[in-house]
């Protein structure tokens, strides 16, 4: 497939509201040409309403974004060479998953439709389905036939919705691994969303997080996992010993049994261990075991 | 834009508007009806025979309209097609067209032309003796036709889901026709304004009074002719106006 | 979209419709002809009106009307005659009893009404043509019959009033002209349209899944 320079996704300040709910607010991030890109968060965070503005399917309330150097809402030619994995895809069932295909590629401006589709069937791993009816396709084929379908278009840019859900373990990965594939072997922009952060991480080089429409983060997965430090400690009065790091100014939460602590960096660490050997001898509280471990989006955000 | 592009996404939707088996069904059926109707009735003018051919017919128009035209509108929204549709690259403007031509203009001629085809091939001998006025009837009917469609089509936008869509469509119908006959039944006279404006509800009347009245106090006004193309127009408008401007699925 | 399946599905099922459309109508298509007779006693100051209205067919109408003493008519006039009795009481001329049939097949609203007014006025009915709008004729008898023979067209009413104390009549309407193509012209065109709807949206012949 042929292959253009083109600007990459930029958001400027956008804000979208339904109703008295702000899903965006003043959202800034850019996707870095040629790379994967995770956007994370949790539900209603604002992934989707992120990507619907960033393809032109809503508009946006305030703010700029480009999509390939043109405002997507209001100029058709963003989208060329734009492909899009919806959530949960549909095609129309009407006629086989292949002629739905060949359609979609004369709409995308393809000069020779049927090679097209036949590329983007095998590059999708969909090859021995495509004559069947989209309804007729299990979930992983229903995906692979939303990634054929995004395919046809030729794109730079790949932007895909929850690519891996409602997929079983075996699926979601085989899934992902076809899509870095993709962005290896096609050279493009690869846009997508998740909220398991260990799956987003092991692909992305570029990581988005959204919370309550909020841009939380954006950098590399490294990055991520620095200021998402979390500690978890054994100690014989847990809970004293949570309410004695709460007074020092580190955020906890305990059982009965244990302490975790959410640290915003690893450089935090020194400071906690500090704080731990002093308020050990001083309340004689006895420390078992400290582990550090990575923290699930789900912990992150809940800290925050 | 290229045409090519837009035709590309009607044949996509037309695939679901007017896929079979429903619209095989449809075809028969009111071909079917149209044609007993023929051969039952004694016609001695074309616009008697297109008036009485096509009022039933009008009835089954307007049902596939709401049940497979507009609420699959509302089915594009709901099962997220919709949001696939607005990825191409083709402007909101292409779309809105594509979708009313796909979701009204195609089913209604199809829908109109079909049954007024079949009378005539069965009553050829008279069709041929006053083809315009059979054309004439037709064309005023499938007015009518885009006239419910496009209310359908607007509420469908609003509605979004699409049981809703299909008994507002109903309702809407029905109150339509409900409504035109209360006009008529309470009015004075066949002269009288509320009368008229019952008549002018349903163009094809406008049209069939036009043909047939010898009687110059009968004759349609120019505001008779002008009540339902123009409602069909505004509501045709205002979906693609919404559909290009403000829709968000 | 395969237009090719989808244009031979429609013609396949236009022709089916035709064809089964053809062969009801063969089995309860329409009439061409209608007679009916009757006699009626009225007495004094009463009259019976003999109507019929060409709603959709065009034909010939043959009235002939028995003992009666006067027999007016109203031809070529348009309109539902049920109406038209009704306009009549203006004139102090009031139906007291209607008895009317619609026959579809046969496009034609027929019928008859006894009225009841002043001998005067009944046997004056021409005198009213200029109020009503309408030709009131006077029939002229041929050998005690009085025979009304009329073409009408489509929307026509003829109205006959027959005075008399006894009256009877014999009413025969046929049909001039019912337009249709031979039955066997629509078999043809109707299995022709399935054929090539179904060869059109043959299975084998569409480019199949290997």
């Amino acid at each position: 497939m042929a292959k253009t320079l083109r600007a990459p996704i930029i958001l400027d300040n956008v804000t979208k509201t339904y109703g008295d709910k702000k899903a965006l607010s003043n959202v800034s991030v850019t996707v870095k040409e040629n790379k994967i890109t995770g956007l994370l968060g949790p539900n209603g965070s604002g992934k989707t309403t992120m990507i619907k503005i960033i393809l032109g399917i809503i508009r946006k309330d305030a703010g700029k974004v480009l999509l390939r150097g043109r405002d997507p809402f209001k100029d058709p030619r963003a989208r060329e060479h734009v492909g899009y994995i919806p959530e949960r895809p549909e095609l129309p069932s009407s006629m086989p998953v292949r002629e739905v295909l060949i359609t979609a590629a004369k709409i995308y401006g393809s000069t020779n439709p049927k090679d097209t589709v036949d590329e983007a069937i095998s590059l999708a791993g969909l090859s021995g389905n495509e004559w069947k009816r989209f309804k007729e396709l299990s979930a992983g084929l229903k995906q692979r036939a939303a990634i054929a379908h995004a395919l046809i278009s030729d794109p730079d840019i790949l932007i895909a919705d929850e690519p891996t859900s409602n997929l079983d373990p075996i699926e979601r990965v085989r899934i992902l691994d076809l899509l870095v594939d993709l962005n290896r072997k096609e050279d493009l922009t690869l846009l997508f969303t998740g909220h398991v952060l260990a799956e987003v991480s092991r692909v992305a080089e570029d990581i988005i997080v959204l919370r309550n429409g909020k841009l939380l983060f954006q950098g590399s997965p490294r990055n991520l996992m620095d200021i998402a430090s979390i500690v978890a400690i054994r100690a014989s009065d847990p809970v004293k010993l949570s309410m004695l790091l709460e007074e020092r100014g580190f955020k906890t939460r305990h059982t009965p049994f244990s302490l975790t602590v959410y640290l915003s960096g690893r450089e935090e660490i020194p400071r906690l261990m500090e704080a731990l050997a002093v308020l050990a001898s001083k309340h004689g509280i006895d420390i078992f075991s400290i582990d550090t471990v990575e923290a699930s989006l789900e912990e992150m955000l809940r800290r925050e | 834009m290229s045409l090519k592009r837009i035709y590309g996404l009607l044949s996509l939707d037309l695939s679901d508007t007017i896929r079979p088996p429903l619209l095989y069904f449809m075809v028969f059926v009111i071909t079917l009806l149209s044609v007993v109707l023929a051969y039952v009735q004694l016609f001695s003018t074309t616009e008697s025979l297109a008036m009485n051919i096509l009022r039933p017919t009008l009835l089954a128009t307007a049902l596939f309209l709401a049940l497979r035209g507009a609420s699959g509108i509302s089915q594009l929204v709901s099962n997220r097609v919709m949001e696939v549709y607005l990825s191409y690259p083709v402007s909101r403007l292409s779309i809105a067209i594509v979708l009313y031509i796909s979701r009204v203009v195609v089913p209604s001629i199809l829908l109109i032309t079909i049954p007024l085809l079949a009378a005539g091939i069965v009553l050829e001998p008279l069709v041929v003796q006053e083809p315009s006025n059979y054309i004439l009837m037709g064309v005023s009917f499938l007015v009518q036709a885009l006239f419910y469609g496009s209310v359908f089509v607007l509420i469908a936008l609003v509605a979004k889901s699409t049981g809703t869509t299909s008994i507002l469509s109903l309702l809407f119908y029905f109150s339509y026709n409900i409504i035109a006959l209360i006009l008529s039944s309470v009015s004075s006279s066949v002269t009288s304004t509320l009368f008229r404006l019952a008549q002018a509800m349903s163009f094809y009347m406008t049209v069939y009074n036009s043909l047939t009245t010898n009687i110059e106090a009968l004759r349609p006004y120019l505001w008779e002719y002008l009540l339902v193309p123009s409602l069909t127009l505004l509501s045709a408008l205002t979906f693609i106006l919404i559909m290009s401007r403000r829709f968000e699925p | 979209m395969d237009k090719r399946r989808l244009f031979g599905g429609l013609l396949a099922s236009i022709g089916l419709a035709l064809l089964i459309g053809a062969l009801i109508g063969s089995i309860i298509g329409v009439k061409t002809s209608l007679s009916f007779d009757g006699e009626n006693y009225l007495g004094d100051n009463k009259a019976l009106i003999i109507s019929l209205y060409s709603s959709t067919s065009e034909g010939t109408a043959v009235v002939e009307i028995y003992n009666a003493s006067q027999v007016f008519y109203i031809s070529n006039v348009t309109g539902d005659p049920r109406s038209l009795v009704k306009a009549l009481t203006a004139f102090n001329i009031n139906a007291t009893q209607s008895e009317y049939n619609y026959d579809m097949r046969l496009g034609l609203v027929y019928g008859t009404s006894k009225v009841e007014a002043n001998s005067m006025i009944l046997s004056a009915l021409p005198s009213l043509s200029k109020v009503l709008e309408f030709n009131i004729r006077e029939a002229p008898p041929e050998n005690g019959v009085f025979v009304i023979r009329e073409n009408m067209s489509s929307g026509e009413a003829l109205l006959v009033f027959a005075l008399g104390q006894t009256v009877s009549y014999n009413v025969e309407y046929s049909v001039s002209n019912t337009y249709r193509l031979p039955y066997t012209y629509v078999y043809a065109i109707s299995g022709v349209m399935v054929v090539v709807g179904v060869l059109v949206s043959a299975p084998w012949k569409r480019a199949n899944p290997p």
